[in-house]
């Protein structure tokens, strides 16, 4: 019920492993937004999968797509692309879990006693959770219930390797996506979205944007 | 729309009505008009039927009054609840009344049961005075837990009572549906208790962390310092100055 400190973006200075964090790196820029409305994503180098590895609806021989394609920390600050401009992007750190990522000024980070999360606001943002501390680790859907009524899947995101569902409270309530994320050696990591579904035009886009480039920091 | 209460007549705040989308009131008293107060009068009769009839004699009964205006029937149904529940009986509806509703006839759709006001092993700090007030910007009940959970919260107070003579403070667990709540990153999983360090020297916290370690329960505790102990079930997190954050097996 306390010890809620939001903390400014630029609060974050201690990066680990990394020298030359300094210059901003313009060098990378993003693939496209992928908003999913043209289902393709530009991403390097597209990961087919043919077997059905993936929950949900079996739609046999369909191809999926890596959100997330490269985890190694490159530098403090890159850009996104966020409806086709390229924005500044700052990286933060995520207490507890040895991953951060890059936020847009619009977005700001949230300590909370027990972990951090990164969002538009309190109601809107991106969570962490290792798989195996989840209610359900080996039911991850029903684990996003978290208070939301009705599991389903997003047409929109099925085509996301990572993608394990999502649930919602009603067409305008607080929802839920999620993504695992397996990174060898490592625990396996739920990535969730929560957001009020009626903000989905907007929200989506850059909780997309931000997590395709999450990054892994060596703890 | 549960947002941490499901059967139960909810209240908010601002705040906690843009987490959830919500509109509810802090509090609901005489002359209100709301969709929680047709809740809290469901509550009631449930209430009513469960407890002995002796209690409710002279006392307006709210059977077939299904409707959103909070009138003197509810208040006076109100005040027998809050008597009979050890709260101020003031005829309004507000986070204690809402507390004591859970622990009453609270129904977690998580099956999750709710840590108790008090046992000889620990205090819940979420229903005392203090306690509420300092939950005041959201007004969530982070009391509810598996019953595993509160088995070994019951198991470590009881130890630590045998001790010092001194009940520990049980804070906030999870909502009982297992919302996310805008308080905590996890505390959704019904295996997440924060313990409070106020009042505890430092032998003491050192006892309590020891206890926590020997239980089979506990898979982790994150605090401040080790208090010389090794462990790894102690996380240590600098900002964790105020209370042991205790994870749960099951
Ligand atoms: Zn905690």
């Amino acid at each position: 019920m306390r010890i809620l400190k939001i903390c400014g973006i630029v609060a974050l200075t201690v990066l680990i492993g990394c020298a030359n964090s300094e210059a901003p790196n313009l060098a990378k820029p993003s693939p496209p937004a992928t908003t999913g409305e043209t289902a393709a994503p530009t991403v390097p180098s597209p990961h087919f999968t043919t077997q059905l590895e993936t929950p949900g609806p079996a739609i046999t021989g369909v191809s999926k797509v890596k959100l997330i394609n490269d985890l190694n920390y490159t530098g403090k600050e890159i850009s996104l692309n966020l409806g086709g401009r390229q924005v500044p992007a700052t990286f933060v750190e995520i207490n507890l879990h040895p991953y951060g990522f890059y936020i847009p000024e619009n977005m700001q980070e949230f300590v909370f006693e027990d972990g951090s999360e990164v969002g538009l606001n309190r109601a809107e943002f991106i969570g962490l959770s290792e798989v195996e501390r989840l209610v359900n680790p080996d039911n991850l859907h029903e684990s996003l219930r978290f208070g939301g009524d009705t599991l389903f899947y997003d047409e929109e995101l099925q085509q996301f390797e990572e993608y394990i569902g999502s649930s919602k409270d009603g067409d305008e309530g607080p929802r839920v996506d999620g993504f695992l994320l397996k990174h060898g050696g490592t625990p396996d990591m739920l990535i969730y979205f929560r957001y009020f579904n009626k903000n989905k035009e907007s929200v989506l886009p850059i909780f997309l944007e931000v997590t395709k480039n999450i990054k892994y920091i060596e703890p | 729309m549960a947002a941490g209460h499901n059967n139960v007549a909810a209240v908010g705040t601002s705040a906690s009505n843009a987490k959830y989308g919500t509109s509810y009131l802090a509090s609901y008293s005489q002359g209100t008009s709301h969709a929680q107060v047709a809740v809290l009068k469901a509550n009631l009769r449930q209430y009513r039927s469960i407890t002995p009839s002796y209690l409710w004699t002279s006392t307006t009964s709210l059977e077939g009054n299904t409707s959103n205006s909070f009138d003197a029937a509810t208040k006076a149904n109100l005040i027998v609840f809050q008597n009979n529940t050890g709260l101020t009986a003031d005829g309004i509806y507000g986070a204690g009344s809402r507390n004591a509703m859970h622990a009453s006839i609270g129904v977690s759709p998580k099956g999750w049961v709710r840590i108790f006001k008090s046992t000889p092993g620990y205090v819940n700090y979420n229903d005392t005075a203090e306690g509420l007030s300092a939950d005041a910007t959201y007004k969530l009940d982070h009391s509810w837990c598996t019953s595993a959970c509160r088995d070994t919260l019951y198991s470590l107070g009881y130890s630590f009572y045998s001790y010092y003579n001194k009940l520990i403070q049980v804070n906030d667990a999870c909502l009982l549906d297992g919302a996310d709540t805008p308080e905590h990153s996890t505390h959704q999983t019904g295996t997440e208790v924060d313990i409070r360090n106020a009042g505890l020297t430092t032998a003491q916290a050192t006892k309590f962390l020891e206890i926590c370690i020997a239980n089979a329960n506990v898979k982790r505790v994150i605090y401040y310092t080790t208090h010389g102990l090794t462990s790894n079930k102690i996380l240590v997190q600098s900002d964790h100055g105020d209370h042991f954050h205790v994870d749960t097996f099951s």
